[in-house]
């Protein structure tokens, strides 16, 4: 097929369209699979997972309705895999495992697990499952506290063999279970990683016995281009620009007064689109520095919003947005430099300093800032009904930015990650907390002739002794922005209240605390920006 | 006909038509069923014509009229529904508008979520508190405050869901009874009543959606009730989403559960039909205007879902519904319908749909205003769409349009002939239809090969052979009355009511006794929802199910107990049952995990009448036509191709390529495909895929 001297479709286009569709459901029921077996909450209740379909080469041809900062971070992990293992010693049942950081990983308890399609003797493609653990070691319950060095934040695992020929590896099984809590659960969730492989794997091979491997494969390739032809129109239709923006972070929860500058300047240049970080700060010795795979994921986000929001996601859009960032920076972080709240927090607030310099150009297009976060809290400790160990992660929504067409959402997920809540019903009967409201701040939404998105309440006590509690935020120290005269959001805080009659302010990111029967956390997340100016 | 005759009558209200079945209540025999125009803004006007045109050629009166209706559907869906209030335990009261937190779609700037159905004012947060065991918390307080509330906002309906009332139902109760006391006129909900599972957003939601929807649907069906009994109509029943039949007082009282009534009732149609025929295992095909459903039947019952997102799919995009937590017939939907919309990508790839162009203007070779090409101008172009068939619709097919259409947005801009358009465009649909049955088969396990496929709807027959043959179906059938099968499998149901109670417990720790008493508990809520049904004083013993999962899971698996009255299976034996659906389910089992008792479900079913069999008899009236029409090929080329009609039965076999007129619809036989026309009317279609 031929379009204004492009040709990108050399088969039938009716079956381009066919397989390059049932790519993405394969994805979707791999997601199913894995909820549908897993033991997390996190998984099977809030689907904090997400999957991708990978050609012979590695690159992304397909993936779920997942998490963004989890997808956009897959061509990393395929680099880590194949620096480890070359693509050409991968052998039918194989399975890599990784969650490093620096390497190919997003934060330590996202877990990816890479296996290869073979159809007969053929490599077809792979798939990629990253799902995040619940807990994966280190000084606190939920993995996901405050500390100043990798190692502090849980086992870090580079690029790892686990399964070979079908079987998965107990020695190195062992090792891993070994250093994680509640082990027997995070096993089951390991479980459900491989029952997903193994359906995308039985998927992928009958799409090849109805149209054949080698139509398989052709459109594994055109489906990128595709994409990426549609990127490319949509860019060409927008007028050239070169915007810059920075904002500086809430602090890391370390250091006192540190708050690190986030710095972007974007060039739009015909087809091309461009990311240049230079100027952004050094790591910091908290838990917000962004590997480059998150940093990258947030750029991905923000270039497939802008164009449209509906072009089939893949490598194809990936290739078109360059990047640089400085090495050993907030933005590019290296080891030891611990990341933990990076792919929750700094990378919503990466989108908002990319919106925010596009707003400068685009207004129209762009919406305001939004509450910047995921804001995740961890609980961990020992449940004295049952006795049994538990580890509890959930995130909380907040404030969308509102846009030239609508108001923003409220109490709902922005950006970089789309996890449920879980219901306070499950939490209350699974763990010894009880939750004190749950509810919409409306007073928090930026004005605006299209008034932000507002922020929420959720607040709990616990029921128990010795519970261990963090929690990663944002915007507790700057507001979401409003474009074309819209006003500011309101900023997040985070309360304890101890039984005892204290009240402790805590900082955006802080813990881990002990927490005793009566104490109470307190959670507002911050309002989005308004768009225009509000009426008189 | 003799007077004496008692009528059973199945109506299904359409947007564009409303159709009538009748059958000889005791012989099951078809009496004769028909189309009349729908009354949109008065649904239950056409059900009225419909009983009225009936009884000018016999006597409806001892009559019974099975109903399945979308006043429910439509109500929400054009937010005509009531003003409604929550009242919900202090400090949770915005449940439905955070919903589940995660946005409906995943990229793009452009967020937009379904809005809740009670705004922020009408949400009033009420002292109380239970703990997840049922324990008081914080005592009930303030009832007088809350009814008072309520009366100054002038609300016509009231939802309550507090926090943990699946567990205890006392603080609802309470707060239920104040209200009805003081506020008789206000249609009152409770999500104990409804919906007594945890999770608080879908409970609430579910209770919410009842509420909205609750007073439009009590006025219907009062309404039809009091037209009915004026014509000496027996009885009347209502379909539920889950395909059962219940009794108007139950219809009125949760309404949330007539939400997918009128598919639901073409999937009980399908069920009886293989039934009588003998085939077990069966896959529907509807097909309509601007949307395409399959579901799936195995071992003569239709598959269920637990829960269902109503109004999810606006003009394409995903909003996020309203979930409703309800047993319903799953059905998997796609907007691929015969009005949906040919067009072209910025990358010049064609696409089919969600955009449909509607009854109104409609495709474009209706000459009703429509210019965008759609699936029905491909087969206007074609020749699968035979203007002579249409005469007697009063629909003018104008082929012309159609080509016009279809080469200005598509074979134009790809340089095609406009008939390898033609084909894309439904070589495209076929696509998205055969993608939505592999949903409703293939991630369920199960392999399309074993399934015979039923085509139903006004679209169904068109593409049903290949659709099929792009599933590997083993056979095709298209029922007699392809068309009117809502209305038909209305008058097949049983009347089913399903309660549940979750427990939340390790399977090992509950006993016999435990078992004894919950299932008492169920069963007494079920025999006032059967005290409420016509037949409900003799009922054979419901089904008893137990929902379980490994502790720490979040799906559960239904492990059967066997009927009510009979003794327990041991718990261990429950376990090995759970155990091996599981292992069949994802291939593998868990020896070290603990298995957890989530809920208990009673479900009761009375067969209503005496019919098990679809005895249709033919009615036809041969159709005037030609003995060929003209039909366009891939290449090209034009053909004369057989037009048969299926008024009469024909065991020698039609070969593809031929039309077949079909009561009202058209199949379309591909080459090396043969069809067989049974005795009963079916259309019976061996694939070229199928062994001989």
């Amino acid at each position: 097929m031929t379009i204004g001297g492009d040709t990108i479709i050399t088969r039938d286009p009716v079956t381009f369209e066919v397989v390059r569709s049932a790519l993405y459901a394969i994805c979707a029921e791999m997601k199913s699979v894995i909820m549908r077996t897993s033991f997390s909450p996190l998984l099977s209740l809030s689907a904090d997972l997400s999957c991708a379909m990978l050609d012979a080469k590695g690159a992304v041809v397909g993936q779920g309705n997942d998490i963004p900062v989890h997808l956009g971070a897959v061509p990393f992990t395929v680099r880590a895999a194949f620096g480890a293992f070359a693509p050409e010693t991968w052998r039918p049942g194989d399975g890599v495992v990784l969650n490093d950081p620096y390497l190919g990983g997003t934060h330590l308890p996202d877990v990816s697990l890479m296996m290869p399609i073979f159809v007969g003797e053929r490599l077809l493609g792979f798939s990629l499952s990253r799902v995040h653990w619940p807990d994966v070691g280190g000084i606190a319950a939920g993995s996901s506290s405050v500390c100043d060095e990798i190692v502090k934040e849980g086992l870090r695992i580079p690029p790892l063999k686990i399964i070979e020929g079908g079987q998965a590896r107990a020695d190195l099984l062992n090792f891993i279970l070994a250093n994680v809590r509640v082990p027997e659960d995070r096993h089951g969730d390991f479980r459900a990683q491989i029952a997903g492989a193994n359906r995308a794997e039985l998927r992928l091979r009958e799409l090849a016995t109805r149209y054949g491997a080698d139509v398989v494969a052709d459109v594994m390739t055109q489906t990128r281009a595709y994409s990426r032809l549609l990127v490319e129109r949509r860019l060409q239709a927008l007028p050239d620009a070169v915007v810059e923006h920075e904002e500086r972070l809430d602090g890391d929860g370390v250091d006192a007064d540190v708050a690190p500058r986030v710095r972007v300047r974007l060039t739009k240049k015909g087809a091309t689109f461009a990311a240049d970080f230079t100027g952004s700060d050094p790591c910091v010795n908290g838990p917000i520095n962004a590997p480059l795979a998150v940093t990258a994921s947030a750029v991905y986000y923000t270039l497939l919003s802008l164009t449209g929001g509906d072009i089939p996601p893949n490598e194809g859009v990936y290739d078109v947005a360059k990047i640089s960032a400085p090495e050993a920076s907030v933005v590019n972080a290296v080891a030891p430099y611990p990341v933990v709240a990076a792919n929750t927090e700094t990378s919503n607030r990466i989108v908002d300093v990319l919106l925010a310099a596009l707003a400068k150009a685009y207004p129209e297009q762009v919406p305001a800032g939004s509450y910047g976060s995921a804001c995740v809290y961890t609980l961990g400790g020992t449940d004295p009904r049952s006795g049994r160990r538990f580890v509890h992660y959930e995130t909380v929504g907040g404030g969308a930015g509102a846009t030239a067409h609508a108001v923003g959402a409220s109490g709902m997920r922005t950006h970089m990650g789309n996890t449920m809540n879980l219901p306070v019903e499950a939490t209350e009967a699974a763990i010894p907390v009880r939750f004190l409201g749950y509810e919409i701040v409306r007073e928090s939404a930026g004005v605006g002739r299209h008034r932000g998105g507002a922020g929420v309440r959720k607040a709990f006590e616990v029921l128990a002794d010795g519970v261990e509690a963090s929690l990663l935020g944002e915007r507790t120290l700057s507001p979401a922005h409003g474009v074309a005269g819209g006003g500011q959001g309101a900023c997040a805080t985070f309360i304890c209240r101890r039984a005892s009659g204290e009240v402790v302010t805590l900082a955006a990111k802080s813990g881990p605390h002990k927490l005793n029967r009566g104490d109470r956390i307190e959670m507002v997340t911050a309002g989005g920006g308004g768009w225009g100016k509000p009426k008189a | 006909m003799s007077a004496a005759r008692r009528l059973l009558i199945g109506i299904d209200v359409g947007g564009t038509f409303t159709d009538a079945v009748v059958l000889d209540a005791a012989s099951g025999e078809l009496v004769e069923a028909f189309k009349l125009p729908s009354s949109p803004s008065d649904p239950a006007q056409a059900v009225i014509n419909a009983i009225d045109a009936i009884a000018k050629k016999a006597s409806v009166a001892g009559a019974t009229v099975c109903h399945g209706t979308t006043v429910g559907t439509n109500t929400l869906i054009e937010r005509k529904g009531s003003r409604t209030a929550l009242l919900a335990t202090q400090g949770f009261a915005d449940v439905i508008a955070l919903r589940r937190q995660a946005r409906p779609s995943l990229y793009g700037f452009d967020v937009r979520i379904s809005e809740p159905l009670v705004p922020d004012a009408l949400r009033f947060g009420v002292a109380e508190r239970l703990a997840a065991d049922g324990s008081v918390v914080t005592p009930l307080s303030g009832q007088d405050a809350t009814v008072d509330a309520l009366r100054r906002a002038g609300v016509e309906a009231v939802a309550i869901s507090f926090l943990n009332s699946y567990a205890s139902a006392a603080h609802e109760e309470a707060i239920e009874q104040a209200v009805r006391e003081a506020l008789p006129d206000v249609f009152v909900t409770r999500s104990s009543d409804i919906c007594p599972e945890f999770r608080e957003y879908e409970r609430t939601s579910t209770t919410v959606v009842n509420a909205y929807i609750g007073p439009a649907v009590q006025r219907y069906v009062a309404r039809l009730g009091e037209a009915l009994g004026a014509r000496a109509i027996e009885r009347f029943m209502v379909v539920k989403s889950n395909g059962g039949l219940t009794s108007p007082e139950n219809a009125a009282r949760y309404p949330v559960h007539l939400i997918e009534s009128g598919p639901a009732a073409a999937i009980i149609a399908t069920a009886a039909y293989g039934r009588a025929r003998g085939l077990p295992n069966l896959i529907t095909f509807d097909m309509g205007g601007t949307t395409a459903k399959a579901g799936v039947v195995r071992g003569g019952e239709p598959i269920m879902a637990a829960e269902f997102y109503a109004d999810r799919l606006v003009e394409g995009k995903d909003l996020g519904g309203y979930v409703i937590r309800s047993a319903v017939l799953d059905l998997v939907e796609v907007g691929a319908g015969g009005g949906s919309i040919a067009w072209l990508d910025e990358a010049g790839v064609l696409k089919v749909g969600p955009v449909s162009a509607g009854a109104d203007p409609g495709p474009a070779c209706y000459g009703r205003g429509g210019a965008r090409p759609t699936v029905t101008d491909a087969h206007a172009v074609i020749g699968t769409l035979v203007p002579s068939l249409f005469a007697a619709s009063g629909v003018r097919i104008d082929r012309a349009q159609a080509v016009a259409a279809i080469t200005q947005d598509i074979a134009e801009p790809l340089g095609w002939p406009v008939v390898r358009a033609a084909y894309a465009i439904i070589d495209i649909a076929v696509a998205n239809m055969a993608q939505m049955v592999r949903l409703a088969t293939v991630q369920r396990g199960l392999d399309p090969r074993d399934f015979a496929m039923l085509a139903s709807g006004g679209a169904g027959p068109l593409h049903a052979a290949a659709v099929g043959e792009e599933i590997g179906a083993r056979e095709v059938i298209v029922p007699p009355y392809p068309g009117m099968f809502s209305a038909l499998g209305a008058t097949l149901g049983a009347v089913r009511h399903e309660v549940t109670a979750t427990v939340l417990r390790p399977l090992s720790g509950l006993t016999d006794a435990d078992l004894h008493e919950s299932f008492a508990r169920l069963q007494e809520r079920i025999d006032v929802l059967l005290a409420a049904e016509p037949e409900g004083k003799e009922h054979p013993a419901p089904e008893r199910i137990l929902e379980a999962r490994f502790v720490g899971q979040m799906f559960e698996l239904a492990v059967p107990l066997g009927p009510g009255g009979t003794a327990f299976p041991p718990i261990a034996e429950i376990e090995t049952r759970f155990r091996s659906l599981y292992a069949s389910e994802y291939g593998f089992d868990l020896p070290n995990a603990r298995v957890q008792a989530v809920n208990l479900r009673l479900v009761a079913r009375l067969p209503l009448g005496g019919r098990s069999t679809l005895a249709a008899e033919r009615h036809d009236a041969p159709i005037d036509h030609p003995a060929t029409t003209p039909l366009l090929l891939r290449d090209g080329r034009e053909i004369a191709a057989p037009l048969h009609d299926a008024s009469s039965a024909r065991t020698e076999p039609v070969a593809g390529r031929a039309i077949i007129a079909h009561s009202g619809a058209t199949v379309w036989l591909h080459e090396g495909q043969r069809a067989v026309i049974d005795a009963d009317g079916s259309v019976v279609i061996t694939l070229k895929g199928a062994a001989a």
